[in-house]
């Protein structure tokens, strides 16, 4: 069957090689075409897809010594327009390596065009797009009027109906029955599927299937065998730090973004949500690197966003204060990226006060003395200006900058206040909750009581080896607190006592210990309680 | 002898990059030749017969550059078979598209015997590559006859290629049974086309049955037949 309409329709093709444009075009003219847009460039692209809407881009993955590639146009096109199913987007291309492909599989676009192709090639590629976009038309169009009922009817219909697109129409209908939650029925489809072949899409929506249904073992299970078996399957760890999202256990959702940024390194997106995970889990190193990397391979997308640049510049910090190993290239690349922000962005005034106190904290981090006092005296002549617009990011920036430039007092001062003045935004105070050494926001206060009862019970029914990843995970998660940090240190002595030794654990009790010791003045309740573990580790200490 | 990592990754980034060269400037030969065919055409002259060489070449060219392609894809890096349920009329459609000019120009018909909803399962860049270098060889010994033809007989795919040549020779017959006979590392491999033929049908596998390939002379017009069977 042929597709009919070509004189009507409106395509745009994009490449920085006139030779090719010239024999597209011809090869379009061919076929009927009549209304041809020709881009020499991604940004000449982007600016024709201003106007009404195309039919077909036709858009070559190398754009030569432009610095999009044809994947970061289709990125921006989908972007800027809700509806995605009239625009068949061919990414034309001769690339061969992993990256690229891995990278394809991200955006997919609706079809690919090899090099080298001819007239017919072009000629079938569009013809089959374009059917299909018409045989599809009614359920996108119910789908765009929200008749999602009608959608499921009328795609019901088509895949019974042996065609040119059953196989699509299958797909398409379990996605919204996923929609709909019809997951009986989804469920129903999926398994008659796999009971021919374990296709891969089929295996990743019964794992949607399961995962909506609340099943999360069951999904689990399915995912990492689906990774096991195909590990470029990049929507099966999608689903799964989903799931792991979904329960809160974080440090799970770290371990599979950093394998799945491992294995498709390019995706800005994946980047910066191992940054966040890190971050939360207070592992600043991998925080840093992912954020990094995150601007690195966000240089032309269209997520790109500042707040990634300043959270590069906070976790490098950090991780400068926390580490005495070599960070000097991670540094110098941070400082280099931090000091493209306001060129790229534009000026605001919370974010210029945030930069140079974040830069100052750098500098302090690689012991450049003048450059980091310089750096917080600017910020704080712009502090005096703006007082009344900053935000509470700028403030704890502020009081990290302080407290790193070694006046510790004014810092906490400083924080105290914070605290007095958003005592009635939760937000704010979970914000400043990690800065503090013990939380204020209700929901961060629950927690750590939760995590308490939880770690106190496996002590008392002597699961010492349970009790101690629970408090060492909570450490982590609030490493000011010295509560949740003594019945650690508390929790390994019991272990100790009970005879197993090991593990050494005797340096984690040392730097606990010293730490709190400096913290907190003698007399606190928690000063009680750290000499009485003081001197049961000094007696225990042979031991270790 | 690449020794380490990053001989390793250089060598991927030079063989990946030149790969992509090469297509990219074949891509403009093998417009510019169609420009020219098709001009000439028009103008009744007999530029395009004298073209049909280059054009055989420049097929065989790339057909060579997808095959390297998917062999680096298979061994050198960790992509694997990636088996879809596919349309089995497109992918044989897209070969013979591939390659329309080279069978014009030769005097060549060729048709396809399988409808248009037939579907079934494998990875369509490496069964494409398979057939796309099968045809190129048939088109230059096929008289004046290509059929492709696709068929399921008992949970199995048959694509198969028939021509009205002179039929394969007798060593070619018999290479897919050596190539089930398992060869020691460093024997030479004969028939090397065939044997990546061989090669990506077997990478095809469902509970417990592999594809293979096998030839004979007794196509429906006198000539070779090349068949594929896919689980």
């Amino acid at each position: 069957m042929a597709y009919e309409n070509y004189s009507q329709l409106r395509v745009l093709v994009v490449d920085d090689f006139m030779q090719f444009l010239t024999s597209i075009k011809r090869m379009l003219e061919e076929l009927g075409v009549v209304k041809i847009d020709i881009a020499l460039s991604s940004s000449q692209a982007l600016q024709f897809c201003d106007g009404p809407a195309y039919d077909v881009v036709l858009c070559d993955y190398n754009l030569g010594d432009d610095v999009k590639n044809g994947l970061h146009v289709l990125e921006a096109i989908r972007e800027k327009r809700a509806i995605r199913h009239h625009t068949m987007f061919v990414l034309v291309t001769a690339e061969t390596s992993k990256e690229v492909v891995l990278a394809t599989y991200d955006e997919e676009p609706d079809a690919y065009l090899t090099k080298p192709f001819n007239y017919k090639m072009l000629y079938q590629r569009l013809n089959r797009i374009l059917l299909r976009r018409d045989e599809m038309k009614p359920v996108f169009s119910a789908l765009e009027k929200n008749e999602l009922k009608q959608a499921i009817q009328c795609c019901e219909k088509k895949s019974e109906m042996t065609g040119r697109f059953q196989v699509d129409f299958k797909k398409l209908l379990c996605d919204l029955y996923l929609k709909n939650k019809n997951y009986d029925l989804a469920e129903m489809l999926l398994k008659k599927v796999l009971d021919e072949r374990p296709l891969d899409w089929a295996k990743i929506s019964y794992a949607r299937v399961k995962v909506a249904l609340g099943e999360f073992e069951v999904a689990t299970d399915n995912l990492k065998d689906l990774i096991r078996s195909n590990k470029f399957c990049l929507q099966a760890y999608d689903i799964l730090i989903d799931v792991y999202e979904a329960t809160g256990e974080t440090e799970k959702k770290q371990k599979i973004l950093k394998e799945v940024t491992d294995v498709s390194p390019l995706s800005i997106l994946r980047q910066k949500r191992l940054g966040e995970v890190a971050q939360v889990n207070n592992d600043m190193g991998t925080a840093a690197t992912a954020y990094l990397r995150c601007v690195q391979v966000g240089k032309h997308s269209c997520h790109k966003a500042p707040e990634d640049y300043m959270e590069l510049g906070r976790t490098t910090a950090a991780m400068l204060a926390e580490s005495n190993g070599d960070m000097e290239r991670h540094s110098q690349k941070t400082l280099e990226a931090l000091s493209g922000v306001s060129s790229q962005f534009g000026s605001d005034s919370n974010r210029d006060t945030q930069l140079l106190l974040v830069q100052s904290r750098i500098y302090s981090g690689l012991k450049n003395e003048t450059k980091s006092v310089s750096m917080l005296k600017k910020a704080e002549e712009l502090i005096r200006q703006n007082s009344d617009i900053l935000d509470v990011k700028t403030k704890l920036d502020w009081a990290q900058a302080i407290s790193s430039n070694g006046e510790k007092e004014r810092a906490d001062k400083l924080l105290r206040e914070l605290v007095m003045e958003y005592q009635d935004d939760e937000k704010a105070l979970s914000e400043i909750d990690k800065h503090l050494a013990e939380p204020k926001s209700k929901a961060n206060r629950m927690k750590i009581a939760s995590i308490n009862r939880e770690g106190v019970g496996f002590y008392n029914d002597k699961k010492y080896a349970e009790s101690i990843n629970l408090f060492k995970y909570a450490a982590r998660l609030f490493p000011k607190h010295v509560g949740i940090r003594l019945n650690l240190v508390q929790a390994i002595l019991g272990d100790l006592e009970a005879g197993d030794r090991t593990l050494d654990r005797r340096g984690l009790c040392l730097e606990i210990l010293n730490s709190v010791s400096e913290e907190i003045p003698d007399s606190d309740r928690q000063g009680v309680r750290y000499a009485h573990l003081r001197d049961k580790f000094d007696k225990l200490e042979r031991l270790f | 002898m690449i020794n380490d990592d990053r001989m390793f990754s250089e060598f991927s980034e030079f063989f990946t990059v030149g790969i992509a060269d090469m297509k990219n400037s074949l891509n403009i030969i093998m417009n510019t030749m169609e420009d020219v065919i098709l001009k000439s055409r028009l103008e009744q002259s007999d530029q395009s017969e004298r073209l049909s060489s280059v054009q055989y070449e420049s097929a065989r060219l790339g057909g060579e550059l997808n095959k390297l392609h998917s062999i680096y894809r298979l061994c050198c890096s960790d992509l694997q078979v990636n088996v879809e349920e596919e349309y089995v009329r497109e992918t044989l459609e897209a070969q013979i598209n591939n390659n329309y000019l080279l069978f014009e120009t030769r005097g060549i018909e060729v048709e396809i015997e399988c409808e248009e909803d037939v579907v079934w399962f494998f990875d369509q860049d490496l069964i494409g590559c398979v057939f796309n270098t099968i045809i190129i060889s048939v088109a230059r010994y096929a008289r004046s006859k290509l059929l492709l033809s696709a068929s399921i007989k008992d949970k199995m795919l048959f694509l198969e290629v028939s021509d009205d040549g002179e039929g394969y020779p007798e060593d070619m017959i018999n290479a897919p049974s050596i190539f089930e006979g398992a060869h020691q590392a460093g024997d030479k491999i004969k028939n090397l086309g065939l044997y990546y033929a061989w090669k990506i049908a077997s990478c095809h596998e469902h509970n417990g049955i592999r594809g293979s390939i096998s030839l004979s002379n007794d196509s429906k017009f006198g000539g070779g037949r090349f068949a594929l069977s896919l689980p």
